[in-house]
């Protein structure tokens, strides 16, 4: 049964995925990428982590595409990419079919790595989304969680200070526009 | 939830679903010219990422260290999108597409 669950979330995420890539409209990638992180959402859930599901519910499908989708409105994109050119057009296909075949080579790997793992703890630590998560990342993870942090701050001033210089470059281009259609030329 | 039940789905099926995905989010980062649909490919290549850390911490009896690092990786992409999307913006202000062509000079 999860079997089954696990194969049609798969095959949505990965036909969802397909059609962001390959889709024409900027918009219609946006919400096919939306399925894709709900099906990853219901995969997580299937796999046994709930806490990380809602995370990906809510920051991904909810904050991260809010994002995206508000400034694919905000651009209003009506210029159709053109499409794949002549050589360098083949190089992005070979290098991904490469990165796809080394992944299915270190695949067989994987058990051999995974018999020396050594069990955390005592083998017994199933509290998701409890004790253990905070434990591990306000306790062993601290530092990540606080570089983590400063990171978030940095790109927040980031931010902040791309769009002040972009309203200060808009003025100037204001001004140039308005200079040059004094001038009788039509933009 | 049931530390046996779940264990049905075989490692190896979600490990070949990350590799899927990433090979995918690769194919759109190189060959898409869209900014933002570039974006979506590098979205794509991190959840894919995040699938695989789950699917590690799910072997090791649901270690805790793989869900941080996941819940490291979404806060990660948060902040790559955020400032992706402003310098896309300010691209687009500047001049007038967003295709990756039209960055190409560097320089205002």
């Amino acid at each position: 049964m999860e079997l089954v669950v696990f194969v049609i979330l798969a095959i949505g995420a990965v036909g969802a995925a397909i059609n962001v890539v390959l889709g024409k409209s900027p918009t219609v990638a946006g919400v096919n990428l939306v399925t894709t992180f709900l099906c990853l959402a219901g995969i997580y859930l299937l796999i046994g982590f709930p806490f990380l599901a809602a995370l990906q519910v809510m920051i991904y499908a909810g904050a991260i595409m809010v994002l995206i989708l508000f400034v694919i409105m905000l651009l209003d994109l009506r210029r159709e990419e053109p499409g794949l050119q002549t050589i360098s057009s083949l190089i992005g296909p070979v290098i991904a079919a490469c990165i796809a075949a080394f992944l299915a080579l270190a695949l067989p790997d994987y058990k051999v790595s995974q018999a020396n793992l050594p069990l955390v703890g005592n083998g017994q630590s199933a509290s998701v989304g409890g004790e253990g998560l905070a434990e591990s990342l306000f306790g062993t993870n601290l530092i990540l969680f606080e570089v983590s942090s400063v990171l978030l701050l940095v790109g927040i001033i980031g931010v902040v200070v791309l769009a002040s210089r972009q309203r200060k470059s808009q003025t100037e281009r204001l001004q140039a526009h308005l200079l040059a259609s004094e001038g009788g030329e039509t933009r | 939830m049931n530390l046996l039940a779940s264990t049905h789905v075989p490692t190896e099926w979600i490990l070949i679903l990350a590799a899927l995905l990433f090979s995918l989010g690769t194919l759109g980062f190189l060959i898409r010219r869209n900014l933002i649909i570039v974006f979506m490919s590098i979205e794509l290549m991190l959840n894919a990422t995040n699938l695989t850390f789950l699917a590690a911490a799910r072997d090791r009896h649901l270690d805790p260290d793989g869900q941080v690092y996941a819940i490291i990786v979404i806060t990660l992409a948060a902040v790559e999108v955020a400032v992706g999307l402003a310098l896309l913006i300010s691209l687009f202000r500047l001049k007038v597409g967003i295709d990756v062509d039209d960055a190409k000079e560097l320089k205002g």
